[in-house]
């Protein structure tokens, strides 16, 4: 079983550092490993560090977090010594990194799984970063990369300046996932990396932007068809923030674990369950629960 | 009172302008007690006369101000690169100008292996060999059972035959740019940048850590040292585990360590205030074989994988601008404190837009921090422009240039990389003397041969592989040349105190060459060989 990663990218003050401690402070007993690329700020909250040894910090969660330093594959080749592997490995990616030649080494690493690549960008900011001359390039890349893009800080930007943000990264990068948060706060169900369809409990539930989710849930007895079920996970609607589930495949043995954040999907081989199980989460503004009724229950065979 | 040695030599160019030559040193407790005629040096009482040296010239050691620990054990691996080259051992490696060459210098080592041994290569490089780039079905035909991996020489790119391929087991549609694939849509053997690298390094255990953190490495770094008359070198980027910190205390305290070693911490890996509080705790550490304490900062990347911030027009081929390891704004705050806390700076900038945002955030420090003499060096600097110099002068700063490069990739750069332009005027060695620069360069270690005397005829003769001059206008002198390699770089390293002269109060820390770099021709400069070292008065021969 490959050890599924997330990579969190995006320029200086985007928010990075407080979502990997919004992660972390919610792990809820999963054991998540954070390797940091970024040296600007310490990267824990310093109420969740346990210890400091070198270049590893370890949380009194259990969770570990240390630091890349000058050799990216030394930094992977101890992390895959790890006995027991953590359940699931955060990259902070330095301000300037591009995203997608780290993501990489997830994709061609067999034991490895890249589940997402997240992009936070400074709302209020972003166009000025984009345009700047030294910079700029690497805020474009990085943008590009996203899986989901999340416009952090909207409520430092006025409604023109963030109707604007928008207009431009769906013209500049169309197809784009993105949604809007502040102080890098969404719900955790987006990132959970558990395979099954129970949704955990979320701090965030209750929260006063609660109610900007919307969630979506399948049940069948019947298998699905590979080929309608990849087409389905390849034109979901844009509203669409997470789904995952466990399903079954016409025709094909074992059950199989569908993972999707943004736009990145993957299936993978699953242990047996009776049931086809999907569930997702998405912005009530943008996506209506028909709309994935309607795709899916074209996929039941 | 300490035992006096007199070391007799044919000449000893001491580097000192009150004394430009002599015949004899008197060494006492690692130091130089007296430099002159045997009658200058005989007044401090009875001595032992050592004539070991009568028929050779002394030098004061030579200081690498850039280079990097697996010079001493990338030789692990199998040597496949264009150029001759020789290991720490003396071992001469031809250099190889064939695909079929490569092979059969690979069936020779391949025969020596163990059952489960994968065969890993290095230093191969595709563009002196004409148009077809080498696959998987040439090293198959090394061993179509036996994992081969083949790193070229930049370290970005390496080529696997199908064993090794077959062990990383890429997926049919796995798209990624760096897995180049034949016709057929398989994996041509063919793997560039990190990520399609990384599956097949590790699983054939090539860990690049491992090539400078174990005492048989090191020693091998010491032997590589001793051979071409280096008696001081950086380690110009390191993390510094405190295990590794450990070895190499341990191993450079060996009484016939060869070399006196100066590790720059990676500034790149901890927020700000923790570098600067690691540093100057690493200062505190240092012994006269290990000098900690000085940081390196990345800034970009390299021109000749077109990863160098350049200013405008850019890259002479049209690529699109190179990339930052650090933003400039974090660049500005991570300098100005360092330069506030006092820490030695080495900044790798090489392409032109790198050095003006470095010079840019020293400037802005040194407006709010005044820290007197402290000899930051620009490294690699290689397309800094004569105004990029001058404001090195105005800040006190120091460049070290690469001045290896001319010869192993200026024709790249002047047909590909910047045109021949901003390649005639490339580690521009003559402007940064002329401007009152402090001046040193460097071979960057493994990436071309240590070797200084072998850096200074780079520097004075500017001949490119193809043989053409590359910038007459930029040479410098043989003496300058020798200047840069001992006390300039000395300076560059705050050792000058200490080393890179034969004088009066300095470690007894020679280069003894068996002919006089100052007497030949300058294009036989790389020429002259080197009978061995002497480290704080112990003889250390080659052979």
């Amino acid at each position: 079983m490959a050890l599924p990663v997330t990579l969190i990218s995006g320029y200086l003050g985007a928010g990075k550092t407080t979502l990997i401690n919004h992660l972390l402070r919610n792990a809820g007993g999963r054991r998540l490993m954070v390797m940091v690329n970024d040296f600007g700020e310490l990267p824990i909250d310093t109420d969740l560090i346990e210890s400091v040894e070198g270049n590893t910090i370890t949380l009194a969660n259990g969770c570990i977090c240390c630091s890349i330093g000058a050799n990216l594959a030394g930094a992977f080749i101890d992390l895959l010594n790890l006995d027991p592997l953590p359940d699931q490995l955060l990259i902070e990616a330095s301000g300037v990194a591009e995203p997608q030649r780290i993501a990489n080494i997830a994709r061609a690493e067999p034991d490895l799984e890249l589940r997402a690549i997240v992009v936070l960008a400074d709302a209020p900011n972003l166009m000025e970063q984009a345009g700047d001359e030294f910079i700029g390039a690497a805020v474009h890349k990085q943008l590009a990369a996203a899986d989901l893009l999340l416009l952090n800080k909207a409520d430092l930007a006025s409604a023109s300046e963030l109707a604007h943000v928008e207009q431009w990264v769906g013209e500049t990068f169309p197809g784009t996932r993105h949604m809007r948060c502040e102080n890098a706060h969404i719900t955790l169900e987006i990132l959970d990396d558990a395979p099954g369809p129970v949704v955990g409990s979320d701090p965030g539930a209750g929260h006063s932007h609660e109610d900007q989710y919307v969630r979506w849930a399948y049940v069948s007895s019947q298998p699905m068809v590979r080929a309608e079920l990849e087409k389905a996970l390849a034109n979901l609607p844009t509203g669409v923030l997470r789904l995952k589930g466990i399903i079954n495949l016409a025709g094909e043995p074992g059950s199989w674990a569908v993972q999707c954040v943004g736009t990145r999907w993957t299936i993978t081989p699953h242990t047996d369950r009776s049931q086809s199980q999907l569930v997702a989460i998405g912005l009530k503004a943008r996506l209506s629960v028909a709309e994935l009724d309607t795709l899916f229950g074209e996929g039941r065979a | 009172m300490s035992a006096i040695t007199v070391f007799a030599a044919r000449k000893i160019l001491t580097m000192t302008r009150h004394q430009r030559e002599a015949t004899h040193v008197a060494v006492r407790d690692g130091h130089i007690l007296a430099v002159g005629t045997l009658e200058d040096v005989s007044g401090w009482g009875a001595y032992e006369l050592d004539t070991s040296f009568e028929d050779k010239v002394l030098m004061p050691g030579f200081v690498e101000g850039h280079c990097h620990l697996p010079e001493g054990g990338i030789w692990r691996y199998t040597y496949t690169g264009f150029h001759a080259r020789i290991d720490p051992d003396g071992n001469h490696w031809d250099g190889i100008g064939t695909i079929e060459g490569v092979i059969a210098r690979m069936q020779e080592q391949e025969a020596k292996l163990g059952p489960d041994e994968p065969l890993i290569a290095w230093g191969f490089d595709p563009i002196f060999l004409g148009d077809r780039r080498p696959d998987r079905h040439d090293l198959d035909q090394v061993s179509a059972t036996r994992p081969i991996i083949m790193m070229h020489s930049n370290f970005h790119v390496l080529t696997a035959n199908t064993p090794a391929l077959d062990l990383a087991n890429f997926a049919p549609d796995l798209d990624i740019e760096g897995i180049v694939r034949d016709d057929d849509g398989k994996p041509s053997g063919e793997l560039q940048e990190m990520a399609a690298m990384f599956p097949v390094m590790r699983r054939c255990n090539v860990d690049f850590r491992d090539l400078a953190r174990h005492r048989p490495e090191l020693l091998a770094f010491g032997k590589a040292c001793k051979r071409v008359g280096v008696t001081t070198a950086t380690d110009l980027y390191a993390d510094l585990p405190d295990e590794d910190l450990q070895t190499l205390l341990e191993v450079t305290a060996e009484a016939d360590f060869p070399a006196r070693i100066v590790p720059a911490l990676n500034a790149l890996s901890a927020p700000p205030d923790d570098i600067v509080a690691r540093a100057l705790a690493l200062k505190e550490m240092s012994t006269d074989r290990l000098r900690l304490g000085q940081v390196k900062l990345m800034t970009d990347g390299s021109i000749q994988a077109f990863t160098g911030r350049l200013l405008a027009p850019g890259y002479y081929n049209g690529a699109p601008n190179g990339i930052w390891n650090i933003a400039p704004e974090q660049l500005d705050v991570l300098v100005e404190k360092l330069v506030a806390a006092g820490v030695h700076m080495h900044i790798h900038t090489n392409g032109d837009e790198a050095t003006e945002v470095t010079l840019n955030a020293m400037e802005k420090a040194f407006s709010v921090h005044n820290q007197p003499d402290h000899r930051h060096v620009l490294q690699h600097v290689q397309m800094a422009s004569p105004a990029q110099f001058a404001r090195m002068k105005a800040l006190g700063l120091c460049a070290n240039l690469f001045a290896n490069h001319l010869f192993y990739f200026g024709d790249q750069h002047a047909a590909i990389t910047i045109g021949p332009d901003r390649a005639r005027r490339m580690n521009a060695c003559r402007t940064a003397l002329d401007t009152g620069v402090p001046l040193a360069i460097h071979s960057d270690a493994p990436v071309t041969p240590l070797g200084p005397l072998t850096t200074a005829w780079a520097a004075v003769n500017r001949l490119t592989g193809s043989g053409e001059v590359l910038g007459a206008a930029e040479r410098i002198t043989v003496a300058e040349a020798l200047y840069a390699i001992t006390l300039g770089a000395a300076y560059t390293l705050h050792l000058d105190h200490e080393v890179g002269s034969i004088e009066v109060g300095k470690r007894a820390d020679f280069a003894v060459l068996d002919d006089d770099p100052t007497e030949v021709d300058p294009a036989a400069l790389k020429d002259v060989p080197v009978w061995g070292t002497v480290l704080g008065g112990m003889v250390q021969p080659v052979q």
